[in-house]
């Protein structure tokens, strides 16, 4: 059965269908809708979810946007997990943000996969350290 | 004008809590001020900086006319802020424990405000 998933009020006309790479046994069905739409509240735009290699597995957004997140953020995290093993071997990266004027994008590294967030502002804001 | 305008940031940033460590670092790479020794900021400051260049191309690739404000990578002790203006950058180390409950206080004095 196809799913969708609505991300805000104004998108209900548009349904998004989520990128399923790999079957998953779920015991209910709307699992993945109640994060999504939890999430959706919240103000999260699109959420993406890999495996710990940086193959997604879920995400609302489409497939080509999805790949285009993935195929830019992917080096960065990697990248970022090597600054911080340079820095201290010892400690490792659990949470990355980025912030610019328009939007944000968390990324929670766990051990098994990799959650993206991306989220957009309400209005533009200039940057600044203050 | 604008270096005094980021030295003074920078002075306010240092006084925020659980900082243990912030670098100032021009355009060049070369570390400004800092309160860390000169070995480990010279350190942090050439490990920060092709992160900060690859966010930067990132986040103009993702969306046109998009800027980045910073970035920030909490690690399990600590979380590190690289903040990107104009040329300077400045980096923040703060604990994970003091800015948790920094930020849980002002979260808990907001919604008392609120009521």
């Amino acid at each position: 059965m196809s799913r969708s998933s609505r991300l805000s009020v104004t998108e209900t006309q548009r349904k998004s269908t989520p990128v399923v790479k790999k079957a998953v046994i779920r015991s209910r069905s709307y699992d993945g809708d109640a994060f999504v739409n939890l999430f959706a509240h919240r103000g999260a735009r699109d959420i993406m979810i890999l495996d710990s290699h940086g193959v997604p597995l879920r995400s609302t957004c489409s497939q080509r946007r999805t790949f285009v997140f993935v195929s830019n953020l992917k080096p960065l995290l990697f990248m970022a997990r090597n600054v911080v093993r340079d820095l201290d071997p010892s400690n490792d990266i659990t949470f990355m943000r980025i912030r610019s004027n328009m939007g944000e994008i968390h990324m929670t590294l766990g051990t098994d996969f990799i959650l993206i967030v991306v989220q957009k502002l309400r209005r533009l804001r200039s940057s600044s350290t203050s | 004008m604008a270096s005094n305008t980021v030295q003074m940031t920078f002075d306010r940033l240092v006084q925020l809590p659980g900082v243990t460590g912030a670098i100032l670092i021009d355009g060049n790479g070369v570390p400004v001020r800092t309160n860390l020794p000169a070995n480990v900021a010279r350190i942090y400051a050439d490990r920060m900086r092709p992160l900060v260049i690859l966010a930067r191309s990132m986040v103009q690739d993702l969306e046109n006319g998009d800027e980045l404000s910073y970035v920030r990578l909490r690690t399990r002790r600590q979380e590190t802020m690289v903040a990107t203006e104009n040329e300077h950058t400045i980096i923040l180390i703060q604990d994970n424990r003091v800015l948790d409950e920094s930020w849980r206080s002002s979260v808990a004095s907001r919604r008392a405000s609120a009521l």
